[in-house]
């Protein structure tokens, strides 16, 4: 399977750099976790450490597969998965479970996913497969422009009714980026996107209350310091007090003595921040800009244009998430509940990453085909 | 390239990140750190035994008493309103105040919070028995402070009360909390240091919602100190009972060493009540209403704080100053016509027609007002002022309490100060006899008559005998008397008791040599203040005894009496102070 012709052109770095990112994930997940892991007596069998890794597993297996397979196949396939994940998102909203006050769960059998989570991968394909085929009309033709607002906006009306605000949200800069890259002028893109942020005091309706306290919360986290306000206090006490050294792995007390909440989830990196401190902080920091950079790379030596654009979606889709979760738990952004890719405790997530970055590793090896 | 934009852009982003988490940890690290410290360290207030207080012969003042009280642990406690919904008619307590208890005394979920103090032992008994389905619901027992001899001690003691806001602010450091309470009068202020003790505390590792995780660090509490009085219980309370229904003072002192035997105040409260009333005690605050508002100045202890004129008591003082300075000589005489012209005014003698010619023995045991009008106009008012002085008047003897006052010695240079005229002739007769400005405290008098029995020391008055096994010292001043002086005065005062024509003879007591001096002080009202100072026995003296009443009329008639049965009850009971004099 690894023989000479697979590795070479294979991006050793950015696959070390996740694996990296990955096992830091696991101890903090574990320093999360280990304390209240016997409360839930399902988790008391193999523990959140222990499902994160089996996800992982089924993710790298899933992904060596992906890499496998010329990426010009998948973009072949991205029309129809992007039909698939439409009628799973429909799905959710009829038959979805509800937890914390949002439906965006399907189960099948004791396996529930989020649909939302793959459909960001699947909407970077469906955009890379269809301004792909259209390089260099940016100029002179608005059609294409429509067609990727639709491809985009359908999709995140359906993930708004969810509501899952964060992954609504993340698909934004995606389609931006990608606008961007295929040709769409700056200052055009600016335009729409001040004229939506204009029209936004509309949109404010639709949001669910708990969002909307969400936002003012933000704006002023005291105003509500035992409610939706205490989780960022509390995230801003653990990061700060973790200072230049940190506490020490599983000494956080903020993180042990259970003052932060969702913190094997969207504010794991709080986590980081208290135990290893500074740091720590900005060495994982580092790593992700390690992988951002080889992504990067990637992309200049693609010279397939689809295939660039499928780089430029991913990254976009992984900076965004890993600025505004790391933002978030310093207060510096709403809570929106995004994860943290490769760290948040979370399969959809983790899968999604994990496809995300063999997608990286397949252009990579390929930029020879043309 | 448009690649590379979107790269700058990221690293820009990430760049961001990297000086908000500089700002965050390193920046503002130190504050966020204590903030993470203030989230689990929870201090826990460990509170002191108050020190108890007990009479010179071990008898316990005040003590202990066990109470129940009904306390709620928050964290074991589902419903807590629920809970004051179940219990409010087993205590008889509104549901509103428990809850408003609770929110007062809450500290952390794991340690009980007293919502009702001191319930009836049958509520106890019934809510022990419901403990078991009232979840968090704990009786517990608390010692209370126990007044035992409250009304006839109250002034001595003193009482607590619940420290203000500001106090504890103050004292937080010395670990001054919510329900302590402090000393408001009395020994409980003056000594309060020591009888409060040290508060202990426990630092507590809490998690998120306030569970004890586990004990960072402990300091045990310090009980405070005990403390001994010189007072004798058993004689208080007698004087407390002979006091019955009047206002007035009665002291007893021990004329060697300044300790007070006995000191009792009218009108008086019950100390208990400002427990009751700290404690919330429904039936408590319309008896501490009426005790606030009443115009009788029940908390006083006029012992030490009312200021009275002396009236013929300070004839004595006057005597001694004629005898120092020479201006008279026990042998001379003075007529007295039953009034004397000072100016263009007539100064009468309390017996109308005259006493005639007398010598100074006399003239005290009579109490003549002319006799000492016409020495006090030959010594003139510097000497009385400054003798006045010399006898400890015009200055507080220190007694160990709080809120003693130091009264008024007139002079020449005060008059001119405050009333801005010059002295007049008048006021130095007025001034001989105890009247006009001069103001004293009962204690000062008994201050003045225990030097004339102990051979001519001013002692400071006390009341403390010894902090747990440390003994008080004993201070005392040569006021610089010669001896003759002083037996002259002291045969004079044996006089006014045992001369058929004394002024107290109605305080004779057949086989019993005593001596003492009477003194009427005219008021503003219609009744007259009347005093009564002795020293007994005679030959060697040991005791003072002091009755002053507040418009009791003449001091020859009730104060006489009374001081004539302290003495026969000393007498009776053989009670020998110097017996217990030994260590406590």
């Amino acid at each position: 399977m690894f023989n000479r012709k697979f590795l070479k052109d294979f991006d050793f770095i950015l696959f070390f750099a996740s694996i990296l990112i990955f096992g830091i994930g696991l101890f903090f997940l574990y320093s999360a976790t280990y304390q209240f892991s016997y409360k839930s007596a399902g988790m008391l069998a193999y523990g959140f450490l222990g499902r994160q890794v089996v996800r992982f597993i089924i993710g790298f297996l899933i992904g060596i597969v992906i890499v496998k397979v010329d990426y010009q196949k998948w973009l072949e396939l991205a029309y129809p998965l992007y039909g698939l994940i439409f009628v799973f998102l429909l799905l959710v909203l009829t038959a979805g479970k509800t937890r914390l006050g949002a439906q965006r769960w399907i189960s099948f059998g004791s396996i529930a996913f989020q649909p939302s989570e793959f459909s960001k991968l699947i909407i970077i394909l469906t955009l890379a497969r269809y301004l792909g085929q259209r390089q260099g009309i940016a100029a002179v033709r608005s059609r294409p422009v429509l067609v990727s607002f639709l491809i985009v906006g359908l999709p995140f009306i359906l993930i708004m009714q969810q509501p899952d605000l964060g992954t609504a949200i993340a698909l934004i800069p995606i389609l931006f980026a990608m606008l961007y890259l295929w040709g769409v002028r700056l200052r055009t893109l600016i335009l729409i996107f001040a004229t939506s942020a204009l029209s936004s005091p509309f949109l404010w309706h639709l949001l669910k209350d708990y969002q909307k306290r969400r936002i003012l919360v933000f704006i002023n986290p005291n105003m509500d310091p035992l409610g939706a306000g205490y989780t960022i206090i509390q995230s801003k006490i653990a990061i700060g007090s973790g200072r230049l050294l940190g506490k020490g792995w599983l000494a956080g007390t903020q993180n042990q003595l259970n003052f932060l909440p969702e913190r094997h989830t969207d504010f794991i990196f709080s986590v980081v921040g208290e135990e290893w401190g500074f740091v720590g902080a900005v060495l994982l920091l580092s790593l992700y800009l390690l992988l951002i950079w080889r992504a990067f790379a990637i992309a200049q030596k693609t010279a397939d244009f689809s295939g660039r654009l499928l780089v430029c979606g991913i990254i976009s889709m992984l900076s965004f998430q890993i600025v505004v979760n790391i933002a978030m738990t310093m207060g510096l952004v709403p809570v929106v509940g995004l994860p943290l890719p490769l760290i948040t405790y979370g399969g959809s997530s983790l899968l999604t990453t994990l496809v995300s970055l063999a997608f990286l590793l397949n252009i990579g090896k390929r930029r020879t085909v043309f | 390239m448009r690649l590379l934009f979107l790269k700058k852009l990221i690293f820009v982003l990430f760049a961001l990140l990297i000086v908000a988490l500089a700002y965050n940890q390193i920046a503002k690290g130190t504050y966020y750190f204590q903030l993470s410290q203030n989230n689990r360290i929870k201090l826990v207030r460990l509170p002191a035994g108050r020190g108890s207080i007990y009479d010179r012969n071990r008898n316990t003042l005040v003590g202990h008493r066990l109470v129940f009280n009904v306390a709620l642990l928050a964290q074991e406690a589902k419903d807590v309103q629920q809970v004051f919904k179940t219990i409010s008619p087993l205590v008889g307590i509104p549901q509103e105040v428990l809850f408003r208890e609770f929110k007062r005394n809450f500290t952390a979920p794991f340690i009980p919070v007293v919502i009702a103090s001191d319930i009836s032992k049958e509520s106890a008994i019934v809510l022990e028995s419901r403990e078991s389905d009232i979840p968090g619901l704990m009786v517990q027992t608390e010692l209370l402070r126990d007044y035992r001899l409250g009304r006839s001690f109250c002034h001595i003691l003193g009482y607590l009360g619940s420290a203000s806001e500001e106090e504890i602010a103050i004292n937080r450091k010395y670990g001054l909390g919510n329900r302590d309470l402090l000393g408001r009068g009395g020994v409980e202020k003056e000594f309060d240091r020591y009888l409060r003790g040290q508060t202990g505390g426990m630092q507590v590792e809490v998690n998120n919602r306030g569970y004890k995780v586990k004990i960072l660090g402990m300091r045990q509490p310090r009980k405070g100190q005990d403390i001994h009085l010189t007072v004798d219980a058993q004689l208080q309370e007698f004087i407390y009972g002979l006091l019955e229904g009047k206002k007035g003072v009665c002291i007893v002192m021990d004329v060697e060493n300044g300790e007070i035997l006995s000191m009792v105040s009218k009108p008086d409260f019950d100390p208990n009540l400002f427990i009751a009333a700290a404690n919330r005690k429904p039936e408590a605050s319309g008896s501490m209403r009426k005790l606030l508002s009443s115009e009788e100045a029940v908390l006083i202890n006029r012992a030490i704080s009312g200021t009275y004129a002396p009236g013929s008591i300070f004839k004595l003082i006057v005597a001694a100053a004629g005898l120092e300075t020479d201006e008279i000589s026990a042998r001379d005489n003075f007529n007295c016509a039953g009034s004397l012209r000072i100016g263009n005014r007539e100064f009468f003698c309390w017996k109308l027609d005259g006493h005639g010619s007398q010598s100074l023995t006399k003239a005290i045991a009579h109490s003549c007002n002319v006799f000492f009008y016409k020495l006090g106009l030959k010594l003139g008012v510097e000497k009385l002022t400054l003798f006045a002085r010399k006898f400890g008047l015009g200055a507080k003897t220190d007694v160990d309490l709080p809120f003693e006052s130091s009264g008024l010695v007139p002079s020449k240079k005060w008059k001119l100060k405050t009333c801005r005229e010059r002295w007049y002739d008048g006021e130095t007769a007025n001034f001989s006899i105890g009247q006009g400005y001069l103001l004293v405290t009962p204690l000062q008098i008994v201050q003045a008559i225990s030097a004339i029995a102990n051979g001519g020391y001013l002692v400071r008055p006390h009341i403390v005998k010894a902090i747990e096994k440390e003994p008080s010292g004993i201070t005392r001043r040569k006021i610089g008397l010669r001896r003759q002086t002083l037996e002259v005065i002291s045969e004079a005062m044996r006089q006014v008791v045992c001369d058929q024509h004394g002024t107290g003879y109605r305080a004779n007591i057949p086989g019993v040599e005593w001596a003492a001096k009477t003194g009427t002080a005219q008021t503003a009202g219609n009744n007259s203040h009347g005093w009564f100072g002795a020293f007994y026995p005679f030959s060697h003296p040991r005791i003072s005894v002091l009755v002053f009443l507040e418009h009791g009329g003449s001091g020859g008639e009730a104060p006489a009496r009374i001081a004539r049965e302290v003495i026969e009850y000393i007498e009776k009971n053989k009670l020998n102070f110097a017996g217990s004099w030994g260590d406590v």
